[in-house]
């Protein structure tokens, strides 16, 4: 092993051991990402606060027994885990309330942002939060994290045609939205000048 | 561009995600179009932001991140989100342009002999009048710690370095290119010369999202990397005059930069309000622990 994964690994003892700085060092390595993890699979940073809490102590519980592998990109499928088990949380819920609704069909987000003309261009955080969770999430593995579709499949415990077929049609869907809104931007911007 | 070039630059796009490896040829063909075709040209970019915010979690806050530079969206980006940044940026060179326009009044000749000098391009005239009027932003004052008859010296030779890079590469670059520019060096470990792009960027367009997102990643690295915190202090204090969704990040580098530089009873004032304010983030509980709080 290279001397990274040694300084990994001996950072991560030090956080187990309640070491501050060590934990310091911990939060400030790995802290952005388990963020913008957590808020790209969520889609909403209010409700990723909570994944972000709990993949905290998903890991300073779990530190004890990191082997040395690469340390971000450990915490990466903690945080991934922990942020699909709320996603998978927030869907059961939501569909207690509307069983009628087919999520994997319809857009998880709120749509009022997507209405034409409103705030065009939008930041990608709101095109994410328009996908359905399981599209979303996959979405997010692969362009985000980098994952393979394999890899996806191994971590969402889901069939790989269907990571692929989630993909694609997340991809899709975005694309008809950017579109969309170039469109409206393009008739906006030119009635306003 | 046609709607079969179109269909086959999607098709060939949904076949890279996958897994699929493309061929020469074909890579050859979506570049080629991507610049005929804004819109493909878009989510091309939008597939690439997502890969950025692994590093960069501001990205998934920005529009500019993706967006094209056409009239139309540069226009709604001005007149959009951009106008909280407008506030703060023009707060903060208006507090600082007061003593700089002090010393400029007692040494006309110098700085008027800088920005009299003929622009090469519209741009970069533009570039060198912002920055004469930024080059003692805050940022600058909090980075000084030499005594103040040292300053115009300072300034001088600020002014001059700037006034030479306006016909440099730097200035011919929109900001986009700039945060892209300065993300990839700071990838790349090249912090010094991260810093400077980031900088080049708040003072060059001023106005834009992108000097926004700036103001984090720079006082990120003034603190992390330069050992600067008074110039990080000031970064993320700029942040903070509007209310924005990194909020918190900005909070926090505020109360590391207070702690680095030994004002422990800002630093613990800080703090508290921030466990107060965001009782369950990882940060309150980090300062918790090192603060005993």
């Amino acid at each position: 092993m290279d001397a990274q994964p040694n300084g990994h690994l001996e950072l991560a003892a030090l956080a187990a051991s309640g070491n501050p700085v060590a934990r310091q060092a911990l939060v400030e390595r790995v802290g952005p990402r388990v963020r913008v993890i957590a808020v790209a699979i969520l889609g909403n940073r209010a409700e990723a606060e909570d994944a972000i809490q709990a993949t905290w102590v998903e890991i300073l519980t779990s530190i004890s027994s990191y082997r040395g592998e690469n340390l971000t990109g450990w915490a990466d499928r903690i945080a991934a885990r922990t942020a699909m088990r709320h996603a998978r949380q927030r869907r059961l819920r939501a569909t207690r309330m509307a069983p009628e609704l087919d999520l994997e069909i319809l857009p998880a987000g709120a749509s009022v942002a997507s209405f034409p003309g409103h705030d065009i261009p939008r930041p990608l955080l709101d095109y994410l939060a328009d996908l359905a969770e399981p599209r979303r999430v996959v979405l997010v593995l692969r362009h985000v994290l980098d994952y393979s579709v394999a890899e996806i499949s191994e971590l969402t415990e889901v069939p790989i045609n269907t990571v692929r077929d989630r993909l694609l049609h997340a991809r899709a869907q975005m694309r008809r939205a950017i579109r969309r809104d170039l469109a409206m931007a393009r008739v906006y911007g030119g009635r306003d000048r | 561009m046609t709607r079969t070039a179109c269909e086959r630059w999607v098709t060939l796009s949904d076949r890279a995600a996958t897994g699929e490896t493309l061929t020469h040829d074909e890579r050859a063909f979506q570049r080629a179009h991507e610049r005929e075709c804004p819109d493909c040209a878009a989510e091309a970019r939008i597939w690439v932001a997502l890969g950025q915010a692994r590093e960069d979690p501001t990205v998934l806050d920005e529009a500019a991140a993706w967006a094209p530079r056409t009239p139309s969206f540069a226009s709604k980006l001005r007149r959009g989100r951009t106008l909280a940044v407008i506030a703060v940026l023009t707060a903060a060179t208006l507090a600082a342009a007061v003593p700089a326009g002090l010393r400029r009044l007692e040494r006309p000749a110098r700085v008027a002999s800088v920005a009299s000098a003929p622009p090469t391009t519209l741009r970069s005239a533009s570039a060198r009048v912002e920055f004469d009027a930024a080059s003692a932003t805050p940022r600058s004052a909090a980075q000084s710690v030499a005594p103040e008859a040292a300053k115009p010296a300072a300034l001088e030779a600020t002014t001059r370095r700037v006034a030479a890079d306006t016909s440099g590469e730097m200035n011919v670059l929109s900001a986009e290119e700039l945060l892209t520019r300065a993300r990839s060096l700071r990838a790349a470990g090249r912090a010094v010369e991260a810093a400077q792009a980031y900088r080049h960027l708040i003072m060059t367009w001023p106005r834009s999202s992108e000097a926004r997102v700036g103001l984090i990643s720079l006082g990120e690295l003034e603190l992390s990397e330069l050992s600067e915190p008074a110039a990080a202090l000031h970064d993320f204090s700029a942040y903070l005059k509007v209310r924005g969704s990194l909020d918190p990040e900005a909070r926090y580098g505020r109360i590391r930069a207070l702690a680095r530089l030994g004002r422990q009873a800002e630093e613990l004032s800080e703090a508290r309000a921030f466990v107060r304010d965001y009782p369950s983030s990882p940060q309150a509980s980090d300062l918790r622990t090192r603060l005993s709080l």
